[in-house]
């Protein structure tokens, strides 16, 4: 990306089909041991069909996915990431985050400072949105 | 239930990340970009002692709830051995009522300070609690 507009568009990230054990490694890195994302008996008794993946595991996408933007925008750091959970996630779902300038503020000159605002989604494999968010870009402040 | 207080905290706490901490959490996103930063964005989700203590406190069952919504503003990033001091406040509660029955909202927010006191992150989470 040359150039930061109205509606241009990152890079996407595509992720690795989600897998059981990452979802035991998560609940250990994100200190969220809650057991509807490891255990199939609980998840069923809480009406799911079987362990659905942490929401914050497809949030931790999305930040993945803001350091891979701040890379194509010349670097800077996340100032604010929101993330509204839409529908759930299992193993074996391949998610795709996507992002979306809404608008830039690049100041023209040698210092590029700037912020820019995207909108996210994330999708299955299916092309489902299970997650939508905003984020706020501070370029420059590396 | 406990009377909610909107301007005090309804539970505190002090959390530091150990040092390996970030690079398991990078490790279970399966970051695949070739440069890490000193700490994932979405790290402060280590943080949510004060949400559980507060749904806790509410007599709400960790299986019963949803995460709706999760939003963060940084005012720096959190470091790995920095111990910080986290105040949760309930900022809203509110319920709405459909077809699967009542559910209620609670928006969490939780400062996390550093030792000298400054805000490093602003943690806004939405719980749903199906009843």
């Amino acid at each position: 990306m040359t150039t930061l507009t109205k509606g241009s568009r990152f890079s996407p990230l595509v992720k690795p089909a989600i897998t059981r054990e990452q979802l035991k490694s998560y609940a250990e890195a994100s200190l969220d041991n809650n057991l509807i994302h490891l255990d199939d008996d609980v998840a069923k008794k809480a009406g799911l069909p079987g362990v659905i993946a942490h929401g914050m595991l497809t949030m931790a996408f999305f930040g993945e996915f803001l350091h891979q933007a701040l890379g194509e925008a010349g670097g800077g750091r996340v100032g604010e990431l929101s993330c509204r959970f839409k529908a759930m996630v299992f193993p074996g779902d391949v998610v795709t985050v996507n992002g979306t300038v809404r608008d830039a503020h690049v100041p023209d000159g040698a210092e590029r400072l700037g912020t820019v605002h995207c909108d996210l989604d994330a999708r299955n494999q299916k092309g489902d949105v299970t997650a939508t968010g905003h984020a706020t870009l501070i370029l420059g402040s590396a | 239930m406990t009377q909610l207080h909107p301007t005090e905290p309804i539970a505190t706490f002090e959390h530091e990340v150990p040092a390996s901490q970030a690079g398991r959490f990078f490790d279970a996103v399966a970051w695949q970009l070739p440069t890490r930063p000193a700490s994932p964005p979405t790290l402060a989700t280590t943080f949510r002692h004060g949400e559980f203590a507060a749904l806790q406190k509410l007599g709400v069952a960790l299986q019963n709830v949803l995460h709706g919504e999760q939003k963060y503003r940084f005012h720096g990033e959190l470091k790995s051995g920095t111990r910080y001091r986290g105040e949760t406040f309930v900022n809203s509660h509110y319920a709405k009522s459909g077809g699967s029955g009542t559910m209620n909202f609670y928006v969490f927010q939780t400062n996390l300070k550093d030792g000298a006191g400054a805000l490093a992150v602003e943690c806004v989470t939405t719980i749903i609690v199906r009843s």
